[in-house]
């Protein structure tokens, strides 16, 4: 049995399609939505989903959540130095330059935090289903590069789960959006999820999804929204009592909590009250920290939130040479397109009503469910495709130059997959291996790309310069992930191999995080 | 009878802003992009009161005639004293700081507007949508035999199609028809729909040809690089059968700031070589000093370092 999984910052689902109907599964309580949160208590198991959110407010240290952010990135990326003083839990820098947690005396990667979650998602549907299920199609962000998306397959891997494709997010809510519908438009994917913010533009026919390109701010989601509203209460709060809750992490992850809470409800509400009992003790006495917040207030708080996400569509648009009033359609994706400022702002940049007919939390899911069935249909020449997904790649891939620049063999839009032939050839008498850096990015600078990793060629015949070629293909597949395939072109010797380029963790590295999971 | 409000706002978040923060049931909303938009609605009597951003273009609203109450709103009015001013010098009749609450709007609003005259609401302005229809054109039925059959031929082939070729298009054929033939191509040999496939080999075909496809598609789907991918056809059709062409790079220590290994490191270097190309021995010495801060681990980099070093003694 195969699941379609969103992998989400702060939530996660999981659908399949069930006589014919995607449908989103529901946990023993009916909650359709998890938390991506994991807990390490003192004792006993590895707690995720609402378990381990619980344990949020009790023990921050040992309790990891939006990890998502984290997955496939350096160490010394600066998004996440900036969450090392964000998160209450140690992240400390693992062996390959990759960040881990630290918990207790023992170190996780990234890879493991999230192989729990989707291990989590495997069990809620096993359960409801009654059927093992060994195969996912798993979702990401458009904007996710090669070595997020092989981090999150790995995730999948340490989890028991074979991800057959990786697909992206807005990709997905199309899916679920116009499946089915004959429909023939251009269509706007407006997903504003918990951690991470894009927009993508598709031509929808009735069979095939095409993207036409994808732009997205990896630094902005729901979460800012909480963040804001957090700063703001607790201002009024220290101008009054002079007590700072920002150092005591306990207190300041209960605020924002209760900060979310009051977002939700000022959906819904014009006015909610925020509060958070017994937040600090002066003098034996316990004080609460309570306000009104009107949605009047929280708006202005967030305006420019909102504003920075039309911006990013203003990318997309120009990329796309299209302007808001071609789009027909625009689908609201994420638990943050529930906040009114932001469906008012979305209807006032494109002239039209968002379209209210998929569910923003779990569209996703769903897309992805649909796509999983498509994979695993049966092959038949004569059969007409259920839905065919013509997505494109989100980062330019190059490789490092003379001088700290960048030469980009694959540009960012093109469709996948793709492949790419380059011929390098020895450049010094004798020279026994040849390297190249691979890099993803817009920058012309090296320094500014995203690394990849080193590719080397080894085992050279000993020749005058020139005289011996090695031919690389870069070929990117459908789920984004970049494959090197070297050949040594030498008289007639050729040997190609798959080399690998972003694995933090090795083969054995993954058996084992894989075997002991399965031990709790 | 809700008060007509005219709001003259490019920026689409603070015109979102104000759906969400201005009452509808009391206020009737219309939008503008700039002054010739907003005076074709103060013209044909469409609005009571007008909520405008920025000094400047409620000014030039009343340089060409309008008389309606106008608010003027920017985030600097959060100063009032500057509010003030501005009122003064847009002739505007009050002012709003962005962002505002409900009540704020309400009480300016209410100020501003002297003759609430009843009025007919405005019509709701409708979009037009594409009617929906046309499915994509529908594969050609084929049995498994002649469906392999075809793969294998387009594989072995492959190396000496062009891109028109690979879709299966006339080169004379418009963007439209380029684009139904990759949505048939697509549809026939996407290899999705084979993943499932125990023919390893003609997995693989699938697989080669679909990429062939796609990359044909992307520069006959874009004029301009179609443009110069025609050329190339007449010009030398073997060598530029494929747009995007192998190309020949030499690999060697071409560069001479690999010794070192991190971009500053490597920023230093450069620096340090461009100093002793000129004859600046002292600024080369200073610029592998910070090159060997950068990467104190670097055995190369010390031994330059060394090298300069004896270098400067010497002078």
């Amino acid at each position: 049995m195969i699941v379609g999984i969103d992998l989400g910052t702060s939530y996660s689902s999981v659908a399949a399609l069930i006589n014919g109907r995607a449908v989103v599964i529901a946990d023993e309580q009916g909650r359709t939505s998890h938390p991506s949160i994991i807990a390490f208590p003192p004792e006993g198991a590895v707690l995720a989903g609402h378990a381990a959110r619980a344990r949020l407010v009790v023990d921050p240290l040992h309790t990891i959540y939006s990890a998502k952010r984290l997955i496939g990135r350096r160490s010394d990326d600066p998004d996440v130095r900036a969450f090392h003083f964000a998160y209450p839990f140690r992240v400390a820098e693992g062996p390959n330059k990759n960040p881990v947690i630290e918990i207790r005396d023992r170190h996780y990667a990234i890879p493991e935090i999230s192989a729990y979650v989707l291990r989590h998602l495997k069990k809620i549907a096993e359960r409801a289903l009654g059927v093992d299920i060994e195969r996912a199609v798993v979702t990401v962000p458009a904007n996710f590069n090669d070595a997020q998306r092989e981090a999150t397959r790995i995730a999948g891997r340490i989890a028991g789960l074979e991800v057959v494709r990786i697909i992206n997010e807005p990709t997905a809510a199309a899916l679920a959006y116009g499946y089915g519908r004959g429909l023939h438009r251009k269509v706007a994917i407006y997903d504003f999820g918990g951690g991470t913010f894009d927009v993508t533009l598709l031509e929808v026919t009735d069979r095939v999804f095409r993207v036409i390109t994808t732009a997205g701010d990896m630094m902005l989601g729901g979460d800012d929204f909480d963040q804001a509203l957090a700063d703001h209460v607790h201002e009024a709060f220290w101008r009054k009592t002079k007590i700072e809750l920002r150092h005591d992490m306990v207190e300041w992850q209960r605020l924002l909590f209760a900060s979310e809470a009051c977002k939700r409800e000022l959906s819904q509400k014009r006015e909610a009250e925020l509060r958070v009992p017994r937040v600090a003790h002066i003098g034996g006495g316990a004080v609460d920290l309570a306000a009104r917040v009107t949605r009047d207030i929280f708006n202005g708080l967030t305006i420019e939130l909102a504003r920075r996400s039309l911006a990013v569509c203003d990318r997309a648009l120009a990329d796309a040479r299209l302007s808001a009033g071609d789009i027909d359609d625009v689908v609201l994706v994420g638990g943050s397109t529930h906040v009114p400022l932001v469906r008012a702002v979305v209807e006032q940049y494109f002239r039209q009503k968002p379209r209210t007919d998929v569910d923003p939390e779990t569209a996703v899911a769903v897309g992805a469910a649909i796509h999983a069935a498509t994979l695993m249909g049966a092959p038949l020449p004569d059969q007409q495709a259920a839905a065919l997904l013509l997505d494109v790649l989100p980062h330019s891939i190059g490789i490092a130059a003379a001088g700290g620049f960048t030469e980009r063999v694959i540009d960012r839009g093109t469709a996948v997959p793709v492949e790419q032939t380059r011929v390098f050839a020895t450049g010094r008498d004798g020279q026994e291996e040849v390297r190249i850096v691979v890099v993803q990015g817009e920058s012309r600078y090296t320094r500014e790309n995203t690394p990849l990793g080193e590719l080397v060629v080894g085992g050279i015949r000993r020749a005058s310069r020139g005289e011996v070629e090695i031919e690389v293909c870069f070929e990117v597949d459908q789920s984004g992930i970049l494959n090197l395939t070297a050949r040594d072109r030498d008289s007639g010797r050729t040997h190609a191999k798959k080399i690998k380029l972003s694995g933090e963790l090795t083969e054995a590295q993954i058996r084992d995080a894989q075997r002991s999971q399965e031990q709790h | 009878m809700p008060a007509r409000v005219l709001i003259v706002d490019p920026d689409n978040a603070r015109r979102g802003l104000c759906m969400v923060t201005i009452p509808s049931d009391r206020f009737a909303m219309i939008f503008a992009d700039d002054v010739p938009q907003a005076m074709s609605v103060v013209q044909r009597g469409g609005a009571d009161l007008a909520l405008v951003a920025g000094t400047g273009t409620c000014r030039a609203l009343r340089d060409v005639g309008a008389t309606l109450p106008i608010l003027v709103m920017d985030a600097r009015f959060v100063d009032e004293n500057l509010g003030k001013a501005e009122v003064e010098r847009g002739r505007a009749n009050g002012f709003l700081a962005v962002p505002f609450d409900r009540d704020t709007f309400e009480t300016k609003a209410a100020s501003a507007l002297h003759s609430p005259a009843p009025a007919a609401p405005p019509a709701r302005r409708t979009r037009s949508q594409p009617a929906v229809a046309v499915t994509a054109p529908a594969p050609e039925r084929d049995p498994w035999s002649e469906f392999r059959e075809r793969v294998s031929q387009m594989h072995r082939q492959l190396d000496r199609m062009d891109y028109y070729q690979v879709l299966g298009v006339e080169p004379a054929a418009g963007a439209g028809q380029i684009k139904n033939a990759y949505y048939a191509r697509a549809m026939e040999m996407h290899p999705d729909r084979f993943l499932n496939l125990s023919d390893e080999r003609l997995r693989t075909q699938i697989y080669e040809v679909f990429k062939r496809i796609s990359e044909s598609f992307k520069v006959l789907g874009d004029a301009a690089l179609r443009v110069e991918y025609d050329q190339g056809l007449r010009v030398d059709r073997p060598r530029y059968l494929r747009y995007v062409r192998t190309e020949r790079k030499r690999q060697g220590p071409k560069d001479p700031t690999a010794i070192a290994t991190t971009a500053d490191g490597r920023k230093y270097v450069g620096l340090a070589l461009l100093a002793e190309r000129q004859g600046n021995w002292s600024a080369a010495q200073m610029h592998y000093s910070l090159a060997v801060q950068a990467e104190p681990q670097n055995k190369a980099l010390k031994a330059k370092l060394q090298e300069i070093r004896a270098k400067t003694g010497k002078k």
